[in-house]
């Protein structure tokens, strides 16, 4: 406080002590000198001449409780002090502030209200300290903030801000969830579309009985299986059903896993175990041979347009678009095979893959030099390829006669 | 918003996505703006940010590789209309259109810097400075289409407020376009005009006459500056002293700063002269304010206090320290 402030004081005003009442009514009696610390105070003082009885007491502002004007009243004690360095200061600042953030956001609160601006710039930086480096979802937490964004408006990626680590991860975690909603609404279309073409090639069915028709998309993913096995891996679809907060906190290692960092060491090893087991449960599968799907009997035999299909998309092996994930029903495999039949399939198999595997070489030489045309390929019954007028046609959705 | 303030602009971004309250707090509180640290695709970010912050008086979009594009200025121009500060340093991307856009959007700007923004010309300059007319920092340092006579000239016509300007590397100034900023901008504190090669000694007579709060002055590597120059700094001291005691002006007023580097033509007695008229300048070492380097038959030039400190008998210091 100025000189010219303590010069106006009147000599009936100057008192050992103040009265203040705080946010609950509850008044009580204060140091003049420490209280007046606080310019909103020591304005009262002066200008309207408050605080000198019980009856005319300041009435400080609604965010002044009294746990809070005591820690005000220790702060500016301790700083009124004159004989201390700044060191002492400091350390004692620090000390101040190490409390729980709720205190700490009630004390900048009061401190505002009561203007003074040492203590809230002091406890708005370590407000800061808090909030630098977080997450929307921790600053939620550690405030008790409402959640009440849309989920658009938190899917709203913050776009470009690829410097901060924490925010590439957050908008990838968004990205996964945006392209999970989109997967289902394609799904629903494609079901759609797919009876629309199974329609259409039932129609077609009954002008030519022979032909039965199998789409580009319809042949599915070799997954970089080798020849000799010649089976279709089928896949289900994996949707993660869990919140982004549930996978933040995967990430960040609250998963209840204590080998939360080895992991990433391990991380080949484990990919080597997985793709053993995998090919391991693979040659099992291999034995299915003869699957069902929609009342057609597709054996695996050596014939020539079997060999052409798996050849010919196997450059298309890595492309999704070209390959997508056909689901079967468990009903449409058939576990009981005679094992006399059994015996005399995988000898052709085994057959099959070896002439397949002598001339692959020129076969793909072959292929290169065709373009790699993508073509509907047509299966008669008597094995023999043909190809169709409307050869260019895409099926929207995988659709199996 | 006094806590966000104290954070980085990166946490501010983070921030404005906790809760409605707190984007409400931040889309139309947020005064001062930084995305200079942001290495790639910052003209995204500003499509997408700026559009929200509408509040904005300071836009700090200094970059290291050009990625502003004209796009991402309109934006600025269309939505920060109480931007005050705005910082376009090295955005070689950006045309003309980008200046016209401001000069219509963002009519308060005060501090506008578009060093290496050499894609500008001065005909768009010139437009902005009718509109701008509240600009008093100018960064125009390597926009050598931009900084013409016709660009300056416009610009001491219509921005009367300007103090600070910076025109390094600017070979296409000459005397008419200082001269007429000196006359137009009596309040110029900073004049930057270094490798300003085609200026002569009209140009900082003009500026030493017209400009009494000069204080900081670059010509390095104006080769064309003579003692005439250096005179007219010297005198102009005077004159501003007799017009300080009746404005009550301090002792501390005029040049603090000059830069003569690489002005061969310079002789030691006009450089003295004005050393001695301006007392703040110093050539003694950690006061370093007056640079001569690269002219060797200046070393003879001394600041007071460098003569006081030779001197055994001097008991009090200079008044300058």
């Amino acid at each position: 406080m100025s000189e010219i402030d303590l010069a106006v004081i009147k000599p009936e005003m100057m008192k050992l002590y103040v009265w203040l009442q705080t946010s609950d009514d509850s008044i009580q009696q204060v140091e003049q000198e420490i209280a007046m610390f606080c310019p909103l105070i020591c304005q009262e003082i002066i200008q309207k001449g408050m605080g000198s009885s019980k009856s005319c007491a300041i009435c400080l502002p609604q965010q002044v409780s009294p746990a809070m004007l005591s820690l005000i009243l220790d702060y500016c004690r301790f700083h009124q002090v004159p004989g201390r360095s700044n060191k002492e200061r400091k350390s004692y600042d620090e000390k101040f502030v190490r409390i729980d953030t709720e205190r700490l956001c009630e004390l900048t609160s009061a401190a505002d209200s009561l203007q003074l601006k040492p203590l809230v710039d002091l406890t708005s930086r370590a407000l800061a300290r808090i909030i630098e480096g977080k997450t929307p979802e921790e600053i939620r937490d550690i405030f008790h903030l409402p959640d009440d964004l849309t989920e658009e408006e938190k899917l709203e990626p913050l776009r470009n801000i690829t410097a901060d680590p924490r925010i590439r991860l957050l908008n990838r975690l968004y990205a996964k969830k945006r392209k999970e909603l989109k997967e289902r609404e394609r799904l629903k279309l494609y079901i759609v579309l797919g009876l629309a073409a199974q329609f259409f090639c039932f129609f077609y069915q009954s002008c030519q009985t022979q032909v039965s028709i199998s789409s580009v998309a319809s042949i599915p993913k070799m997954h970089h299986q080798p020849l000799t096995k010649l089976n279709v891996e089928v896949e289900e679809e994996h949707v993660d059903e869990r919140s982004v907060d549930d996978l933040l906190s995967f990430i960040n290692g609250n998963d209840g896993d204590p080998k939360g960092v080895k992991t990433s060491k391990n991380k080949k090893k484990n990919r080597r175990k997985k793709e053993q087991q995998k090919s391991s449960s693979l040659k099992e599968e291999s034995e299915l041979n003869k699957k069902e799907v929609n009342g057609h009997d597709i054996r695996h035999q050596s014939s020539e347009a079997e060999r052409i299909s798996e050849t010919l998309y196997l450059p298309y092996a890595d492309d999704d678009t070209f390959s997508p994930k056909v689901e079967f029903d468990d009903g449409d495999i058939d576990d009981e095979i005679d094992p006399a039949l059994k015996e005399k399939i995988d000898r052709e198999v085994e057959d099959f893959a070896r002439r397949l595997n002598s001339d692959w070489p020129e076969r793909m030489q072959e292929l290169l030099s065709s373009g790699q045309e993508r073509e509907t390929i047509l299966f008669t019954t008597d094995g023999f390829l043909r190809r169709h007028a409307w050869s260019n046609c895409i099926v929207p959705y995988p659709v199996n006669l | 918003m006094q806590i966000l303030s104290l954070v980085d602009d990166q946490t501010v971004i983070t921030a404005s996505g906790v809760c409605r309250g707190w984007r409400d707090a931040i889309y139309f509180g947020l005064a001062r703006l930084s995305l200079s640290w942001c290495s790639k695709s910052m003209n995204n970010l500003v499509l997408s940010l700026v559009p929200k912050f509408v509040k904005l008086q300071t836009l700090i979009l200094r970059q290291d590789k050009p990625q502003l594009e004209d796009n991402a200025v309109e934006t600025i121009a269309k939505c920060c209309h109480e931007l005050q500060i705005l910082d376009l340093s090295k955005s070689f991307k950006l045309t003309d259109h980008s200046l016209y856009e401001l000069a219509l959007g963002c009519r308060d700007l005060t501090k506008l810097n578009i060093s290496g923004c050499s894609a500008f010309s001065d005909n768009a300059l010139a437009y902005l400075a009718s509109f701008c007319r509240k600009l008093k920092v100018l960064n125009l340092c390597g926009c050598v289409r931009a900084a013409s006579d016709t660009a300056l000239q416009a610009i001491g016509q219509y921005c009367n407020q300007l103090q600070s300007l910076n025109l390094g590397w600017c070979d296409n100034v000459g005397d008419v376009g200082v001269t007429t900023l000196a006359y137009g901008c009596p309040d110029l504190r900073i004049v930057d005009l270094c490798g300003c090669v085609r200026i002569t000694d009209d140009s900082v007579i003009a500026l030493a006459t017209r400009c009494p709060h000069l204080r900081s002055l670059g010509l390095y590597y104006c080769k064309n500056i003579t003692d005439r120059a250096m005179y007219s700094l010297a005198h102009s001291k005077v004159n501003n002293r007799m017009w300080g005691s009746v404005k009550g002006g301090n002792d501390e007023d005029g040049l603090r700063t000059l830069n003569i580097s690489q002005c061969t033509a310079l002789t030691p007695s006009a450089v003295q002269a004005v050393c001695d008229s301006f007392p703040s300048l110093h050539t003694c070492s950690g006061r370093h304010s007056l640079i001569m380097s690269g002219c060797l038959n200046l070393t003879s030039v001394h600041c007071a206090c460098a003569v006081h400190a030779h001197r055994a008998f001097t008991t009090f210091p200079h008044p300058a320290h």
